[in-house]
């Protein structure tokens, strides 16, 4: 699989602050990469890197199989970017912000033209074309922000926490979004700190924490490095002490509680965990209104790799 | 390049900052300097230069010039030696005459006031020259010639500033129009906030773009410079229509917008380069920088470039409000464009040197921090 991006031991320092710590990451072709990973651990600083806007102490960083410099423009063309804050022009309507970026990267006209009418309508920003970005919604901004990255179609395309401060709605749209994107044939770098828009859309992700690199893989991959099974929850349950300790002390659970009728129990790895449960319950006639299970998440990855919440 | 120049224009002259502080903001200012001084615009007439008179010798043809300027040009009054002396030390009178054999003047300091009196009296020797010439070589030729030489207020006039004579009003607006060229760094400063990387996400977006950076910053750079002239030019037909005073080639008036233009918009860039905090803050900054220039050079207070002339001289000769509205003063009031042309030099030269600093520090292309 070709490599897009290589960072070899990537170190970036601000002064006393390690804010990249001998990151290494590969890239392929085609893909969806995920960097995930609360505030600070390096995410931006790490796209930042890539695109060759900061300076970095030590490492190498490829794009496209060469070192990206700002001069690199053959390499920039391929390339688009969705950056974390909103970037574009206040004074000028959602039609020109985008045809002005667009024709950073497009000379020809008619071109451009089609390109831009594209980019409106991927995302759906038609009715709005010659609205300031200072009328639009939040949403809508973001959709503005992406549109101005992507309009010239680049095989390359990082976007930074796109959907920040934007309504489920509209998130939803932007996801769907980039998969759309990631279909017609452009790789995605997504950072985000929401592990749900992570787990939706990525095909590999990278969780970073303190500059570093503490695991890689797809999800599947990812929650298999853990020792966390299946959490179960049971509702409207009413339970003895001597019942409770008998749960308690069932095969692989290692967290367990019970308040206002609720049930909560998290087990360790095993197929038999919910049918153990669920035989006791039975042969001691205990009744309940509702049982189900969640399988883990990257928060719990992330909490079992680190000992603290992905939000924290 | 022309899309980028379309949009950098569209976004400027859309910008509240740059509409107001550059273009309406001067207009206004004119507009209230016009009102406060009542229309007094227009060149002033001579007001008598008070001169004083000690007779040692009445037979004097000194006497007969004396006459004919006296309430015209002079106002003068007779003393003694003593006397005159302590009229002109205690500034009742600006210098005094002694006629005995020969006249001779004695002033207490160099002004236009003395220059007068020093003109009449050099007119009056001449005069006295030629007579004897005359008298030698050709007697029957001396009534015509006597006859002429007696409108001695032709050759004052002639002598009287060697040039032009402004209103001192007429300073106030040079300085508002050097002013105006400064209020050019709003743009600059604007245009780099939104070049750099890391001052904006805008100028983030812009330098991930395949672009060469000096193009993106030379299509603000002129863009910005035409939308300033451009307001300027407004200004100077503005404070025509007012009745200001301001005589010269129409293409050295825009000459010297374009260069003060040019200054303004480098002098914000520099602004812009110089310093990491927000665009409010750099704002602020501008119009600190700028005000403070046009008020050493007369804005607020006409006597202000004079008093900096005495006591900083290097101050007028780098501060480009001075040199401007220097300009503008030079044009109208001399003939030769000697001092026009110094003022002009020393402008291109700072703006030069502000650009070069801007360039270097812009052209860095990463940062160690965004």
């Amino acid at each position: 699989m070709t490599k897009i991006i290589e960072i070899k031991n990537l170190v970036k320092r601000y002064k006393e602050l390690i804010a990249l710590d001998h990151l290494n990451l590969d890239i392929h072709e085609g893909e969806i990469f995920g960097l995930l990973g609360p505030n600070g651990s390096g995410k931006t600083t790490c796209i930042n890197c890539i695109l060759s806007l900061l300076n970095y102490d030590k490492g190498e960083i490829a794009v496209f199989g060469k070192p990206l410099n700002p001069d690199s423009y053959e390499s920039k063309r391929n390339i688009g970017v969705v950056f974390q804050n909103v970037a574009v022009f206040d004074k000028l309507s959602v039609y020109e912000n985008i045809d002005y970026f667009c024709g950073l990267y497009v000379k020809d006209k008619k071109e451009r033209k089609a390109l831009v009418d594209e980019a409106i309508d991927f995302v759906e920003l038609n009715d709005f074309r010659k609205m300031k970005p200072k009328q639009l919604s939040g949403g809508l901004l973001r959709r503005l922000n992406i549109a101005c990255g992507i309009a010239h179609k680049p095989k390359l395309v990082l976007l930074d926490e796109p959907t920040v401060a934007v309504d489920p709605q509209s998130r939803n749209q932007i996801l769907e979004g980039i998969k759309k994107l990631n279909e017609n044939g452009s790789t995605i770098i997504y950072t985000s700190h929401y592990m749900e828009e992570v787990e939706q859309i990525c095909s590999r992700i990278a969780i970073l924490d303190h500059g570093r690199c503490i695991a890689l893989g797809t999800k599947e991959e990812l929650k298999n490095m853990i020792n966390i099974g299946e959490k179960i929850t049971v509702e409207a349950i009413t339970l003895n002490e001597m019942q409770y300790g008998d749960i308690k002390d069932l095969e692989n659970i290692f967290e367990i509680s019970y308040d206002d009728e609720i049930l909560r129990l998290s087990s360790t790895k095993s197929a038999q965990n919910l049918v153990n449960l669920l035989d006791y319950v039975q042969k001691n006639g205990i009744k309940f209104g509702k049982i189900y299970t969640e399988l883990p998440t990257l928060n719990d990855v992330f909490l079992e790799l680190t000992g603290k919440e992905l939000r924290d | 390049m022309k899309l980028s120049l379309k949009y950098s224009f569209l976004n400027t002259i859309r910008e509240f900052t740059s509409v107001f502080w550059c273009g309406v903001f001067p207009l206004i200012l004119a507009t209230l300097f016009y009102l406060s001084f009542g229309g007094y615009l227009e060149g002033d007439e001579f007001s008598l230069v008070n001169t004083g008179l000690v007779i040692q010798n009445d037979d004097s043809s000194f006497m007969e010039v004396i006459e004919s300027v006296d309430d015209e040009y002079l106002d003068i009054s007779e003393y003694n030696i003593d006397q005159a002396n302590e009229a002109l030390s205690n500034g009742e009178i600006n210098g005094y005459y002694i006629i005995d054999e020969e006249v001779t003047l004695k002033v207490s300091t160099e002004s236009v006031s003395t220059s007068i009196q020093s003109s009449i009296l050099s007119s009056y020797e001449k005069n006295a020259a030629l007579i004897e010439d005359i008298l030698e070589n050709e007697p029957e030729n001396l009534n015509s010639a006597l006859a002429s030489m007696s409108n001695v207020k032709t050759n004052i006039n002639d002598v009287g500033l060697s040039g032009k004579i402004i209103g001192v009003n007429n300073q106030f607006f040079y300085a508002l129009i050097a002013m105006a060229c400064l209020y050019g760094n709003f743009l600059g400063t604007y245009a780099i906030n939104n070049i750099q990387a890391d001052l904006s996400p805008l100028g983030m977006r812009r330098s991930v773009t395949p672009t060469n950076k000096i193009q993106v910053i030379l299509s603000e750079f002129i863009t910005n410079v035409g939308i300033h002239f451009f307001n300027l030019i407004i200004l100077i037909m503005y404070i025509k229509l007012l009745g200001v005073v301001l005589d010269g080639s129409i293409w050295l008036i825009l000459l010297v917008c374009l260069v003060g233009a040019v200054n303004g918009v480098a002098l914000g860039m520099l602004i812009g380069v110089s310093c990491k905090k927000s665009e409010n803050f750099k704002v602020g900054i501008s119009l600190v920088v700028s005000m403070s220039l046009s008020f050493l050079a007369g804005l607020m207070f006409a006597g202000m470039k004079g008093i900096v002339q005495v006591n900083a001289p290097i101050v007028n000769m780098i501060n480009p409000a001075a040199l401007i509205s220097d300009s503008f003063y030079s044009m109208t009031v001399f003939d030769s464009m000697e001092r026009l042309f110094i003022d002009l030099s020393i402008l291109i030269a700072e703006t030069a040197v502000m650009l070069l600093i801007s360039f270097m520090i812009v052209r860095r292309q990463r940062y160690d921090s965004i």
